[in-house]
Formats: structure tokens, C-alpha cells, sequence
């Protein structure tokens, strides 16, 4: 019977040290950052990565041990991670959010501000030519930038007007400006662009050989999603915190000013609700 | 500085240079027995709010020596083994096309990224420089001058470049700096025969205002004991000078009151050919502090001279009202105030030239003479016999009249 005993109290105290254990190594928080959007490659990601990880878990004082961040460079490699690692949060755009909202249920936090605005619109831009609109553009290539699910495009961004794939061809391109060099010369199709893509296309000297032939709704940018399975409860608004103050604050400023955001605010659910319904065909 | 020449070059660059440099012509110099001792002290010394500049052999002997020895050697691994040679070979015009469309690719891609996220700034600089490599590619399809040219300028960046390689090369062989090793012209300056190294310390302000001096050396003194130089002398010996003549104007003083009252038998009386001098001699300190002017090796010499001649009109009135002491003092006054006055302008012509001279040293005692002895005149006719018809004096029974008291013997000091 004392044999029994202490036995007992030894398989007790070693019950306890793995509960203990467990508990210490509690799984850290998982931050997927999605680069389909064009941060480049994983390399080139890399220190914006680091540095915006570094800034919310010193905001949030977390030591190294306590979070994880990955970087996803296209929407397969999102996909996986959001099936496979679990991530409590992940930065990725609205095309991805709508496509992958049924693989893990996310509830968007934060978009992203630029311009002082929330929201962007996307550009249709094809070589200047009279008589060119959206619906003699059927047969050609679109060429995008980063998104390229067909329903996201046709029922989001053309709100129906054109079908995709039938209608266009769609060619994700790296190369944007390769691109619109090449619709420029008359050598290419077509190529969306967002508001901040078309301002920037301003300065460029073939900008006036183009011309705009649709123009989308004004579409939220979504900023940063969590997946409620994957946080404790209460820690997803310290977490929307500490990245809202990232573009206030001097340190942060440079890491918002890489990524040319100029603040996050919390999402606009009725939006966003409403861009969903679109994209499911409601 | 304030008694030097008025006006003289020397005084003016002095200043001049006092004004716009750290320099200043006197100077304290400490020592030091290592470079790193001087360094210590030469750093401590920059510390302080009276010292502008502070010159040590330390300047001359780079800090952190090891750790940038260290940092050579890491460069050394990485650019030890580059050799370039001083000419490059001829390249045709394909293969610059290939050099600058691989720039191009990479500008793009740079473009791109900054196009994608919306760096608009960004994607306007890299437009520029893309449309130029754009130029120049076109300009050597079509002008095999423009790649001779090219071929040119490779050639002078070769040669920079392998100049600089073999001054890199020289670089690799550089071994610390000590003391040991610095040029003897610049060692002679900072080393003394039995090896002591000097540090030399300027102070921020002049070392003639006399408060600043006080301050400085009540700074360095601390950090270096033995520090010497003409500031510390100065400090010194100005002292002394001013001490000794304030001291013997006392000694003067006293000396002047005895005979007074030798002269007189009475305090009463003593007090009464003291008074002049007591009240001038103040109006005098009062009149120079106003004038900006403060005592000096020269213009202190004054006091024991004015304590001299301005006692005299005290006591020949004294003497005179003595006598009159019936009458009233201003009538005595009227009636031998005159030869008083004549004593006391005959003294001034005398010392009044002493004013105009060019050594502002020799101005400034004649000034304060000048100043002495108006004011001990003026209190002579003016105060004097106000304050004794104020207390009543004419009628004073106790006054016992010196001996041998003649009108005839009492002669005015000129």
C-alpha cells in the first residue's frame, strides 16, 4: 500500500508538471500576413514583416517566445496556412478574405486608410482608342494585380457587367508596369488598378495614351481579420490596438508608410456584409 | 588689457582674437605623465564652462585605436583581395546593352513593387532614370562614338578604381598610432625634456576680469594642482599689487589721522581736516565705478597719492576756521577758500596731462587723481563748512588752539 501511495504521488506530480508545462508553452499567437497584394517575395518581405510583428508584440509586451509570424506570398500558400497553422489573425485583402472566409471563418477587425479613405475603387485601363468600352474588350487578356478569382472580379469588381473567365482571360501579373507599357504600345488587352495603382499611373509619361473604361463601387480595403477560434477571447481588440496605434506612432509610422497606409480603422461590418452578399450571389 | 596702449594693433588683434576663436594669448598648461593620462585630463578639463579649447597630445593620437584595428581587419578580409587592374577591356555595343537592360530589369522590378503597393513618389524617380538607361540604350544602337565614349569612361573609373585599390592596399599595412611614433615637430609642442606631456588649457573669457579668473582657476585647480601659467601668476600678482596698495592707502590713512591729531590735540578738530579727504575720497571711488573703471596695477597707485595731497586743504581750513571760530564757516570759507582752490588747480595742471596719454594704464592714474582731488576740493569748501554751521561748530568753548596756531605758518600744499 505505501508502494501504491507513492507511486500515486509520483504519476500525481508528474501529471501535474505536464498540465504545468502545457500551460507554460501556451500556443503562441499566430500572425499570417498575406503578400498577395505584392509585398514581393518572402526575402523581400521579410524585414516589413518583421518590423510590423516586432511593433505589435512590443506593444502588446509579448516576449519572442509568445507569438509567430508567417508571411503567405499567393492565395494557395494563405489558403494552406489558414487550413493547416491556424493563425489567430491574418492581414490579407478583401478578395482573399471573401474567398477564404468559408475554409476559416474570419471576422474582419481593421481597414486600412489611404488617401483618407477606407475604401478603394478599381480601374478598368486599356490603350486609348475610340469607340473601346468594357464590352468590346470580351476576348482580350485582363491583367491584375494580385487578384485573380474569377468571382471575385465578376461579381465584386464588375458587379456582373462582364463573365469571368468567358468574357476576358485572366493573367495575375508580377510585372504591372511590363504590362502597361505593353497596353500602352497597343500590344496588351486590359489591366485593373486600384486608386492608389491609378495615381500613381499619373506620373508615369504613357499615362495619357490610356483610358479608364470602367470604374468599380467603391470596395472596402480590408486591413487585418481574426479568426475567432484561433484567439482568446478579448485579445483580438488589444490586438486591432496595437495596430491602429502603429501608424500614429513615430516607430510605427515607417513600417505603415512601407505598406503606403496611413491608418487603420475599425471595419465597416455593413459594408463589408453587403460586398459578401455580392460575392455569394445574394 | 585695460592699461595696455590705447588704440595699439596689439591690443586690438588680441582682442580680436579673443572675441573670435578659441584662442587666447595667456593660457594654463597642466602635465601629464601617459597619453592616456592627458587624454583623461584634457577630457575633463573640456568639461568645464570656463575653459574654451584644450590642446593635448591626445588630439593627436586617434581613440578607440583597437577597436577600429579590428574593424580594419574584417574590411581588410572582405577588400584585402580585390585587384583592380588600371584599364578595362574594350566593351562592344551589345554587351553595354545587356549591362544596361539588366539595370533596366531591375529599376522595373523596383517599379513595380513601389507601383503595386502605390509609391507614387517612387514610381515617378525610378520613371526618370528608367527613360535615361532607355536613352542611352537607343543612343548606342545608333552611335559607335557614344560606346567609345563609354569605353572611355570605364577606363577613367578603372584607374580611380585601382588607384584606390592600391591606396587600400596601404591601409591593410597601418599599424595604432602612439605618441612615439608622431613627427617631432608636433611632439616639441607637447613634450617636455623629461618626457612629462603638456596639456594646455584656454580659458572662455579674459583672465583680466578678475571674478572670471577666480572661477577658472577655482575650476581647473581641482582636476590639475600644479597647473601653471600666466593666468596663475596673474591671479597672484595682481592680488598682491592691488592688496599692497589697498593696505598701505590704509597704513596712509592712519598715519594721516596721527599727525592730525598731533597737529590738532583735539578729535574734534582731527575729524574736522579729516573730513574732506573722507568725503571726496568716496565720491572719487563713486565717480570711477560709474566711469566703468575698476582699480588696477596703475590707477590704484592714486589713492596713497590723493590721500597725501587732498588732506592738505582739510587741514588748512581746519586751521582757519579754527581761528575764525567765531565767525561764521561759509565767511571763512569765502575768505580762504580761494588759496585752496589755487593750490588744488595748480596740482590738477600738473596731473591733468597724465590723462591725455596714450597708455591707457598712465590715463586711468591720472584720471583717478584728477577725480581724487576735485572731489576732496569740492568737499573741502562745499561740505565741510556746510556740516560745521549744520552742527554749530563756530561755537565750540573746548576747542584748544594748537600750538604755535598762526595764520602766517599755515601754508597751503600745492
Amino acid at each position: 500500500l505505501c508502494e501504491v501511495g507513492w507511486v500515486a504521488r509520483v504519476s500525481a506530480f508528474l501529471l501535474v508538471l505536464t498540465l504545468a508545462s502545457s500551460a507554460a508553452a501556451a500556443p503562441a499567437v499566430r500572425f499570417l500576413i498575406s503578400g498577395n497584394a505584392g509585398m514581393g517575395t518572402k526575402e523581400e518581405a521579410e524585414p516589413f514583416v518583421q518590423r510590423f510583428a516586432g511593433f505589435v508584440a512590443g506593444k502588446l509586451k509579448w516576449s519572442a517566445d509568445h507569438y509567430e509570424v508567417r508571411y503567405a506570398t499567393t492565395m494557395a500558400e494563405t489558403r494552406k496556412e489558414l487550413e493547416t497553422w491556424k493563425p489567430g489573425f491574418a492581414a490579407l485583402s478583401l478578395d482573399l478574405w471573401l474567398q477564404l472566409k468559408k475554409v476559416a471563418p474570419m471576422t474582419p477587425l481593421l481597414q486600412a486608410q489611404v488617401n483618407g479613405k477606407a475604401t478603394t475603387r478599381y480601374r478598368l485601363v486599356v490603350k486609348k482608342a475610340d469607340g473601346v468600352t468594357l464590352e468590346s474588350l470580351k476576348g482580350s487578356v485582363l491583367n491584375v494585380v494580385g487578384m485573380e478569382d474569377p468571382q471575385f472580379l465578376q461579381r465584386v469588381v464588375f458587379r456582373n457587367r462582364i463573365s469571368l473567365p468567358a468574357d476576358m482571360k485572366i493573367q495575375a501579373t508580377p510585372r504591372p508596369l511590363r504590362a502597361l507599357r505593353a497596353i500602352a504600345q497597343g500590344k496588351g488587352g486590359a489591366i485593373l488598378l486600384d486608386d492608389a495603382q491609378f495615381d500613381s499611373l499619373k506620373e508615369l509619361p504613357f499615362f495619357t495614351d490610356l483610358l479608364v473604361v470602367y470604374e468599380s463601387p467603391e470596395l472596402p480595403l480590408l486591413g487585418l481579420a481574426c479568426v475567432p477560434a484561433n484567439v482568446p477571447d478579448g485579445s483580438h481588440q488589444a490586438f486591432a490596438d496595437a495596430m491602429v496605434s502603429m501608424c500614429k506612432e513615430p516607430e510605427g509610422k515607417g513600417i505603415c508608410e512601407m505598406a503606403n497606409i496611413e491608418s487603420f480603422v475599425p471595419a465597416s461590418m455593413a459594408l463589408l456584409d453587403e460586398v459578401a452578399g455580392w460575392y455569394d450571389g445574394k | 588689457m585695460s592699461i595696455m596702449p590705447r588704440d595699439s594693433e596689439a591690443v586690438k588683434y588680441q582682442r580680436a582674437m579673443a572675441k573670435g576663436s578659441d584662442f587666447q594669448p595667456e593660457f594654463l598648461v597642466a602635465t601629464a605623465t601617459t597619453p592616456d593620462e592627458a587624454r583623461t585630463l584634457a577630457e575633463q578639463l573640456r568639461a568645464l564652462d570656463t575653459v574654451a579649447r584644450v590642446d593635448s597630445v591626445s588630439d593627436l593620437i586617434p581613440d578607440r585605436q583597437a577597436e577600429k584595428m579590428e574593424r580594419l581587419g574584417k574590411l581588410s578580409a572582405i577588400l584585402g583581395g580585390i585587384s583592380l587592374p588600371p584599364q578595362a577591356d574594350p566593351v562592344a555595343s551589345e554587351g553595354w546593352i545587356t549591362a544596361f537592360e539588366a539595370v533596366m530589369e531591375w529599376l522595373e522590378d523596383g517599379q513595380d513593387k513601389a507601383f503595386t503597393v502605390g509609391h507614387k513618389d517612387v514610381v515617378g524617380r525610378l520613371e526618370t532614370l528608367y527613360g535615361r538607361f532607355e536613352k542611352l540604350v537607343s543612343r548606342i544602337q545608333g552611335d559607335p562614338a557614344a560606346v567609345q565614349r563609354l569605353n572611355d569612361l570605364q577606363n577613367a573609373w578603372f584607374k580611380v578604381a585601382h588607384d584606390w585599390s592600391q591606396r587600400m592596399d596601404a591601409w591593410w599595412q597601418l599599424s595604432p598610432v602612439v605618441a612615439t611614433s608622431l613627427p617631432e615637430g608636433l611632439m616639441e609642442r607637447f613634450r617636455g625634456e623629461d618626457g612629462a606631456l603638456a596639456v594646455y588649457m584656454f580659458p572662455k573669457d579674459s583672465i583680466y576680469d578678475m571674478d572670471f579668473l577666480d572661477r577658472f582657476l577655482s575650476q581647473v585647480y581641482p582636476l590639475a594642482p600644479e597647473a601653471i601659467g600666466f593666468p596663475s601668476t596673474h591671479q597672484v600678482f595682481s592680488r598682491m599689487v592691488l592688496e599692497g596698495f589697498k593696505r598701505a592707502s590704509a597704513l596712509a590713512v592712519l598715519a594721516v589721522l596721527l599727525l592730525l591729531f598731533i597737529e590738532f590735540r583735539s578729535v574734534k578738530w582731527t575729524l574736522i581736516a579729516f573730513l574732506p579727504l573722507l568725503f571726496g575720497g568716496a565720491w572719487m571711488f563713486g565717480i570711477l565705478r560709474l566711469m566703468g573703471q575698476s582699480l588696477n596695477y596703475t590707477n590704484v597707485i592714486a589713492l596713497p597719492l590723493v590721500i597725501g595731497m587732498a588732506v592738505d586743504y582739510g587741514v588748512y581750513l581746519a586751521h582757519r576756521l579754527m581761528e575764525h571760530r567765531s565767525d561764521d564757516p561759509w565767511s571763512t570759507i569765502r575768505r580762504f577758500g580761494g588759496p585752496v582752490a589755487l593750490a588744488a588747480l595748480t596740482t590738477l595742471a600738473g596731473i591733468s596731462a597724465l590723462v591725455m596719454g596714450i597708455h591707457q594704464g598712465v590715463a586711468t592714474l591720472g584720471e583717478a587723481l584728477v577725480i581724487g582731488i576735485v572731489s576732496c576740493l569740492l568737499a573741502a569748501v562745499l561740505v565741510l563748512p556746510c556740516l560745521l554751521g549744520f552742527a554749530g561748530v563756530k561755537t565750540g568753548d573746548r576747542l584748544v588752539a594748537p600750538r604755535g596756531d598762526n595764520p602766517k605758518d599755515a601754508g597751503v600744499a600745492a
